[in-house]
C-alpha cells in the first residue's frame, strides 16, 4: 500500500477549494471549547495511543522549528497580519492584534480553512539555496515559505525528491537534504489540508458514471461499498473511471500523512479484536486493496466523522457533534483499556516542565553569582538561599518531568538519547545538590546550576532539531523491564557523575584563571576531593552499570561483551577512571594533573554519549542526528585549551619548586 | 698505626626479584596498561566504520600485537575529513603490544599489586574485593575467548537441524566421499588462522597423513568472487576463471558485516606419489565444492564457516512475529521448538530476551523472516546458540566488584563526611542491595 499512497502523492496536485460562502469562520477554530475537544482525541500513531495535540504538535515542530505559529506575513508577532481570503478582512483580534495559534488550533485551521492555511508562512527552510535550486525566488538564507509560495514548484520537487532519496543520507548534500525535507513536508502539509476532502466532495464536483444508486451528494458512510464494487468490477485501470481520480485524492487526504505509521488513526475496534485502530484514510485503501466490503461498524465511524465536519458553519452543532465523535472514541479506547494517559500526557505537554526548568535552573545561575558580590555578609545568605529554593524546584521539576515520562510509557526513564539528555540533567542537578549538602561551599550549587541549564537547554534544541515524538516505542530486544532499569541509568548516572566531576575541574580551571586561589589553598583543595570524590562515584556506576549491560547482553542474547561503540565508549570512560584513580595514588598526578585529567574524561564521556552514535555502526546507534559533529569539536577544542592552561600552570609550578629546592640547597644550614 | 676500619652505611641492595615484583605490582603499570587499553579501545572503535567489527576486533582487542594503525580510516571516523582530507595513512607498529597481551600484563598487574602487595587494613578491604573480582572477569574473558562456541542455526517451521555454524570462523573442509551414504561423515579441518595470510604471491602447503595428496593453499581474498577470464590472458586464472577481490565497503562507505563477506583462495591439490597436480577455486558462497579426485577416491573440498555439532537437535514448530499495532517495527519474536535427544522430545519456547538453556548449550532468538526475505513464503527463526564455560563468571564478578566498590567509596564518603564508616557504608549497601532484590523481584 505504501508504494500505491506515494505514487499516487506525486501525482495528484491539490487544486480546487470550497467556495468562500460555506466556510466557517476562523474564530470557531480558536474557540476553547473546540480546541479542548479535539486536542484530547486519542490516536493511535507510531503504534503508541496518543491525544491529537500531540500529532498536531510534532508535525508544527516539524514544518516549522516551533510549536506555535502567527498568522501575519512573516509567521511572527511583528509581522502583518494575513487577510482572510473568504472575507478579504485582516485577521486579528481585539485591538488589531494578529492572531497566534497552537498547534491543534493550526491543525484545525488545516483542515477547516486551507484557504487561509496556504498563505501562512509554515516551510521554515535553513537554506536559501535549496529555494534557488527548485527555480523559485529565494529571500534570506533562513526563511519561511508559505505552501502557495512553494506550490508552483511541486512538479519539480517531487523529481528531485525521487533522485535525492536514491542517495545515502550520509552523502547528500545539505541542499539535497533539504530539498528532500521540504518535499516530504510540502506533501504532508498537502495531505493534511485536503483532509477532509473526502467529505468535502469525495468525487468531486460534477461526478459522472456513478454506479446505481449513488446520488450527490455524496456519502461515503453510505455509498463506500458501492464505490469500491464498481472500482473492483471494473477491467481497465480505475483511472478509467471518471470520478476516481478525485476518490483516491480525497482518500489519500484522508489518511493524512505519506508515512503508514502516521496516517491518522482515530477509530478504537472492538475490545479482543485486533490491536491496530482503524482511520478514514485505511478504511478507504483497505477496501480498495482488499476484496471484502467495509463492515458496517466501522461505516459507523465514519458516519460519526462526516457528521462533524458537515455541521460546518453552524457552531453549536459543529460543537456537539465533535463532543460526540470524541465522547465515542474515548468510550471504545476505555472498553480496550487503552488510552488511559491521555490527559496525563497533556498536563505533560501543557506543563512544559523541561523548558520551565531551564529558565529556573538559569535564574538559579544568576542567584549563584549573587553570593559572590559580597562573600560573608548576609546578602550572600540571602542569594544562597534563593539559589537553593531555585535549583530545588527547577531540579523538582526535571525529575517530575522524567517521572511522567515514565508514567505515560509504563516503562523505565531511558530509552532514546532525547531522553538520556533529560536523565543526566536532572541527576547532575541532583548530584550538586548533594555535594552542596555535604559540603555547604557554594560549589555544588554552581554545578546544579551549570548542568541543569545546559542539559535542559540541549534537551529543547534537541526535541526541536529531531522533531518527532519523543515518546517511542522500543526495539523487540529492549523491551525488558528489569534492564531498562538497571543498567541503563546506572550507566547514565555514571555519564552524570563523569560530567559533573569534569565540570568541576573546569570552574576550577576559571577559577585559577581569575587567579581566585593557588594550588593547596583551602578552596583549590575542596574542589579536587569534591571531583575525585565524583570519579569514585563515576566509576562506580560506570563499571557496574556497563558489567550489568554486559549481562543482560550475556542472558538475553548470548554474548557479554561484543566491542559495540556503545559498549567500548562506556568501558573508556572507566578506563580513564581507573587511570585517574591509579595515577593518583601513584603520585603521578596531584591537584592540577587530576583536574587536567578530569577534563580528558568529560570528553571522553562527549564521545561516548554522542560521538559514538555518529559512526554509524552497531547495536546502540540510537539516535542519529545531523551536524552533531562541529557540536562536539567545540567542546573538545574548549576542553584542550583549559587543559593546555593546566599543562602551563603544572609547568610553572614544577619549575618554582625546583627554584625552591635549589634555593634550600645554597642557603647554608642554620643546624651547622 | 691502627686501621680504622672505614664505617660503611649499609644500602639495602634489592634483588632482582624483588626488583621485578616490585615493577610488576606497580602503580606506573597500572596506569600505563590503562591508559594503553583506553588508547587501544578508543582506535578500536573507530576503525569499525570502515574495517568492520570483526576485523578492529582481531586486530585491537584479541591481538597480542598491533601491526598497524589506520589513522585514515580513524580520521574519517570522526568526520575530520570534512575540513582536511588526509588521504590514506597508515601507521605501521608491529611492536605495540595488543589487547590480548595488555590484558595478560593487567591481570599479573593487579594479583602482585591489587591483592598480594596493597597494604591490608580496614581501610583497603574493599579495593582487595573488587580487585580479585576484576581478576575473576579477566579470567572470564579468557575461558570464553579460547574455549567458548557461538555461532547461529536458521530454521524453517518445521525443519530440524543438530548443527550450527560458527559466525566468524571460516575453515577449509576436506571431506572423503564415501560409498555407503549411511556412513559417518568426517571432516578435516584447517582453520582460516592458518591461511588467511596468504595474499597473491604467499602459498602454504598443508599435509595430512590420512590424505593421499597436500594441499597449497594461495590468493587468499578478503571479499571476493570468482570473475570469467574472457581473454584467457590472465597468469592466475584457474580454469578459465579468476579471483577478483571486492571492496569491504558498501556504497555510502561504512564497512560490510562480516557475514556479507565472501571469501576465496585458489586450491592446489598435490598427489603425494605422482606429484600429479589439480587446481581449483574455493570460494565462500560456490554452490558446490571443489572435487579433488585421487585414483578411485574423490574428495570434496570447501571454504565453508565452521560447523559445530550439538548434543540434542532442534525442530521449529512454529513461528510468530508481533508488532507495534499500525507500524513494521517489530515487538516480539517468538518461537516454538522441540529440542530432541534420542527418542526424548521436550517442548520449548524460545523468546526475546528469554533464551532456552540445555546441556551447556543456550539458544537465544536472534532473527525472524516472514517468508518474504528469504522468498520461500515460510517462516523462520534465525537463533544464536552459545556454548560458553565462564558463562555465568561475569554476573558473580559483577556482584562481588559493585559490593566491593561500593564498600570502600561509602567509606570514603563516611570519613569525608565525618560519620562512622562501617555503620554508613554498610547501611546503605543494605538500602542498595533491597533495592536491585525488589527489582529483581518485581521486573524480571
Amino acid at each position: 500500500m505504501k508504494t500505491l499512497v506515494l505514487a499516487l502523492l506525486t501525482v495528484f496536485a491539490w487544486s480546487g477549494l470550497v467556495p468562500a460562502a460555506d466556510l466557517p469562520s476562523l474564530d470557531l477554530f480558536r474557540d476553547k471549547d473546540v480546541v479542548e475537544t479535539f486536542g484530547a482525541i486519542p490516536v493511535q500513531e507510531s503504534g503508541r495511543i496518543k491525544p491529537l495535540e500531540n500529532v498536531a504538535s510534532y508535525r508544527l515542530l516539524r514544518f516549522r522549528a516551533r510549536r506555535s505559529i502567527w498568522l501575519t506575513d512573516s509567521g511572527e508577532m511583528d509581522g502583518k497580519p494575513l487577510v482572510d481570503p473568504a472575507t478579504q478582512k485582516p485577521i486579528t483580534k481585539e485591538g488589531g492584534k494578529p492572531v497566534k495559534l497552537g498547534a491543534v488550533e493550526w491543525m484545525l485551521m488545516s483542515w477547516f480553512r486551507p484557504d487561509i492555511a496556504q498563505t501562512v508562512p509554515l516551510f521554515k527552510v535553513d537554506n536559501s539555496s535549496a529555494i534557488s535550486e527548485l527555480g523559485l525566488e529565494a529571500r534570506a538564507k533562513r526563511d519561511q515559505y508559505t505552501f502557495a509560495e512553494i506550490e508552483p514548484a511541486r512538479q519539480t520537487m517531487m523529481q528531485k525528491m525521487g533522485e535525492y532519496r536514491e542517495i545515502p543520507s550520509r552523502k547528500q548534500t545539505p541542499e539535497q537534504r533539504m530539498i528532500v525535507q521540504l518535499a516530504a513536508n510540502f506533501l504532508d502539509y498537502e495531505m493534511i489540508t485536503g483532509h477532509f476532502d473526502f467529505i468535502r466532495s469525495p468525487v468531486g464536483k460534477k461526478p459522472e458514471g456513478l454506479p446505481q444508486g449513488v446520488q450527490p451528494p455524496v456519502r461515503l458512510s453510505k455509498s463506500l461499498n458501492t464505490l469500491v464494487g464498481a472500482i473492483r468490477a471494473n477491467n481497465g485501470p480505475p483511472m478509467q473511471i471518471p470520478w476516481f481520480r478525485d476518490f483516491a485524492r480525497g482518500a489519500l487526504g484522508a489518511m493524512m500523512s505519506g508515512n503508514p505509521e502516521q496516517q491518522l488513526r482515530i477509530f478504537p475496534p472492538a475490545p479482543g479484536q485486533d490491536n491496530v485502530w482503524n482511520g478514514p484514510g485505511e478504511m478507504i485503501f483497505g477496501a480498495i486493496n482488499g476484496d471484502k466490503d467495509v463492515e458496517a461498524a466501522q461505516l459507523a465511524w465514519l458516519a460519526l466523522y462526516e457528521d462533524v465536519y458537515l455541521a460546518l458553519p453552524d457552531a453549536t452543532k459543529f460543537k456537539a457533534a465533535s463532543k460526540a465523535l470524541l465522547g465515542k472514541i474515548q468510550e471504545a479506547a476505555q472498553l480496550r483499556g487503552e488510552g488511559q494517559f491521555i490527559a496525563l500526557e497533556r498536563h505533560a505537554m501543557h506543563a512544559d516542565y523541561f523548558f520551565y526548568a531551564q529558565w529556573i535552573f538559569l535564574v538559579g545561575f544568576i542567584a549563584v553569582a549573587l553570593t559572590w558580590v559580597s562573600p560573608g555578609s548576609r546578602f550572600e545568605k540571602v542569594a544562597k538561599a534563593l539559589a537553593w529554593l531555585l535549583l530545588g524546584t527547577a531540579t523538582a521539576l526535571a525529575v517530575t518531568g522524567v517521572v511522567i515520562r515514565c508514567i505515560i510509557m509504563q516503562r523505565p526513564p531511558i530509552t532514546t538519547l532525547y531522553e538520556t539528555i533529560l536523565f543526566i540533567g536532572a541527576a547532575c542537578a541532583l548530584f550538586g545538590l548533594i555535594a552542596e549538602w555535604i559540603t555547604k561551599r557554594g560549589l555544588g550549587l554552581l554545578v546544579a546550576a551549570i548542568g541543569g541549564t545546559a542539559c535542559m537547554f540541549l534537551s529543547i534544541q534537541f526535541e526541536a532539531s529531531e522533531a518527532t515524538d519523543t515518546l517511542q516505542q522500543l526495539q523487540a530486544v529492549l523491551i525488558t523491564n528489569f534492564w531498562l532499569s538497571t543498567h541503563v541509568p546506572l550507566i547514565n548516572l555514571g555519564y552524570a557523575a563523569c560530567m559533573v566531576a569534569a565540570l568541576i575541574s573546569m570552574i576550577y580551571f576559571v577559577q585559577r584563571l581569575f587567579g581566585m586561589f593557588k594550588t593547596g589553598e583551602d578552596d583549590a583543595r575542596l574542589l579536587t576531593r569534591v571531583a575525585y570524590g565524583f570519579i569514585a562515584a563515576g566509576l562506580f556506576l560506570s563499571l557496574v552499570g556497563t558489567v550489568l549491560g554486559g549481562i543482560w547482553a550475556n542472558y538475553s542474547w548470548g554474548r557479554f561483551w561484543g566491542w559495540d561503540p556503545k559498549e567500548n565508549g562506556a568501558l573508556m570512560i572507566v578506563l580513564m577512571c581507573l587511570v585517574i584513580l591509579h595515577a593518583r595514588l601513584g603520585g603521578y598526578i596531584r591537584e592540577v594533573g587530576l583536574h587536567c585529567c578530569n577534563l580528558v574524561l568529560g570528553c571522553i564521556v562527549i564521545f561516548s554519549w554522542f560521538g559514538v552514535n555518529q559512526l554509524g555502526v552497531g547495536l546502540h546507534a540510537y539516535g542519529f542526528t545531523d551536524g552533531i559533529w562541529p557540536k562536539i569539536y567545540a567542546y573538545w577544542i574548549s576542553q584542550l585549551a583549559l587543559f593546555v592552561y593546566g599543562l602551563v600552570l603544572a609547568l610553572g609550578e614544577r619549575r618554582l619548586k625546583a627554584a625552591v629546592q635549589e634555593a634550600a640547597k645554597l642557603e647554608p644550614s642554620p643546624a651547622r | 698505626m691502627p686501621i680504622h676500619a672505614i664505617p660503611t652505611v649499609s644500602v639495602p641492595q634489592k634483588s632482582p626479584l624483588a626488583k621485578l615484583f616490585a615493577f610488576l605490582s606497580s602503580f606506573g603499570l597500572a596506569t600505563t596498561v590503562l591508559a594503553m587499553l583506553l588508547l587501544l579501545t578508543f582506535l578500536g572503535t573507530l576503525e569499525q566504520a570502515e574495517h568492520g567489527l570483526v576485523a578492529s576486533q582481531a586486530r585491537y582487542f584479541e591481538s597480542v600485537f598491533i601491526d598497524r594503525i589506520d589513522i585514515g580510516a580513524c580520521w574519517r571516523a570522526l568526520a575530520f575529513n570534512a575540513y582536511w582530507d588526509i588521504g590514506n595513512v597508515s601507521l605501521p607498529l608491529y611492536i605495540v603490544p595488543g589487547g590480548y597481551t595488555l590484558m595478560a600484563i593487567l591481570f599479573v598487574n593487579l594479583l602482585c599489586g591489587g591483592i598480594v602487595r596493597i597494604r591490608k587494613s580496614p581501610k583497603t578491604i574493599g579495593v582487595i574485593i573488587s580487585h580479585f573480582a576484576i581478576l575473576f572477569m579477566i579470567a572470564a574473558g579468557a575461558v570464553s575467548f579460547h574455549f567458548a562456541k557461538e555461532g547461529n542455526m536458521n530454521l524453517r517451521e518445521g525443519e530440524t537441524s543438530d548443527e550450527f555454524l560458527s559466525f566468524h570462523d571460516r575453515v577449509i573442509e576436506i571431506e572423503k566421499v564415501q560409498a555407503d551414504p549411511k556412513a559417518k561423515r568426517s571432516a578435516l579441518v584447517i582453520d582460516a588462522a592458518k591461511f588467511n595470510d596468504l595474499a597473491a604471491g604467499k602459498g602454504r602447503t598443508f599435509t595430512s597423513e590420512g590424505l593421499p595428496f597436500d594441499l597449497l593453499i594461495t590468493n587468499w581474498k578478503r571479499n571476493a568472487q570468482p570473475k570469467r577470464d574472457a581473454d584467457g590472458g590472465r597468469s592466475d586464472a584457474v580454469d578459465g576463471y579468476y579471483i577478483q577481490e571486492i571492496s569491504t565497503l558498501d556504497e555510502t562507505g561504512a564497512a560490510m558485516a562480516d557475514e556479507q563477506l565472501a571469501s576465496a583462495c585458489v586450491a592446489i591439490a598435490k598427489d603425494k606419489k605422482t606429484g600429479a597436480e589439480q587446481k581449483g577455486i574455493l570460494w565462500e558462497f560456490a554452490a558446490a565444492p571443489w572435487t579433488v579426485t585421487v585414483g578411485d577416491d574423490k574428495y570434496l573440498v570447501s571454504l565453508v564457516h565452521r560447523t559445530y555439532k550439538l548434543p540434542f537437535a532442534i525442530r521449529l514448530d512454529q513461528t510468530e512475529q508481533e508488532k507495534h499495532p499500525g507500524t513494521e517495527r517489530a515487538r516480539r519474536f517468538t518461537s516454538k521448538v522441540t529440542k530432541l535427544s534420542g527418542s526424548h522430545e521436550e517442548m520449548r519456547v524460545i523468546t526475546m530476551n528469554e533464551p532456552v538453556r540445555s546441556e551447556g548449550y543456550a539458544v537465544f532468538q536472534q532473527t525472524f523472516d516472514d517468508g518474504t526475505r528469504s522468498g520461500s513464503g515460510v517462516k523462520s527463526s534465525g537463533f544464536q546458540i552459545v556454548e560458553n564455560p565462564s558463562d555465568h563468571w561475569p554476573l558473580i564478578s559483577c556482584i562481588i566488584v559493585a559490593e566491593g566498590l561500593l564498600l570502600h567509596f561509602l567509606m570514603m564518603l563516611a570519613r569525608f563526611i565525618k560519620v562512622n564508616p562501617w555503620v554508613f557504608a554498610l547501611s546503605f549497601m543494605g538500602a542498595i542491595n533491597a533495592a536491585f532484590a525488589l527489582a529483581m523481584w518485581k521486573l524480571l
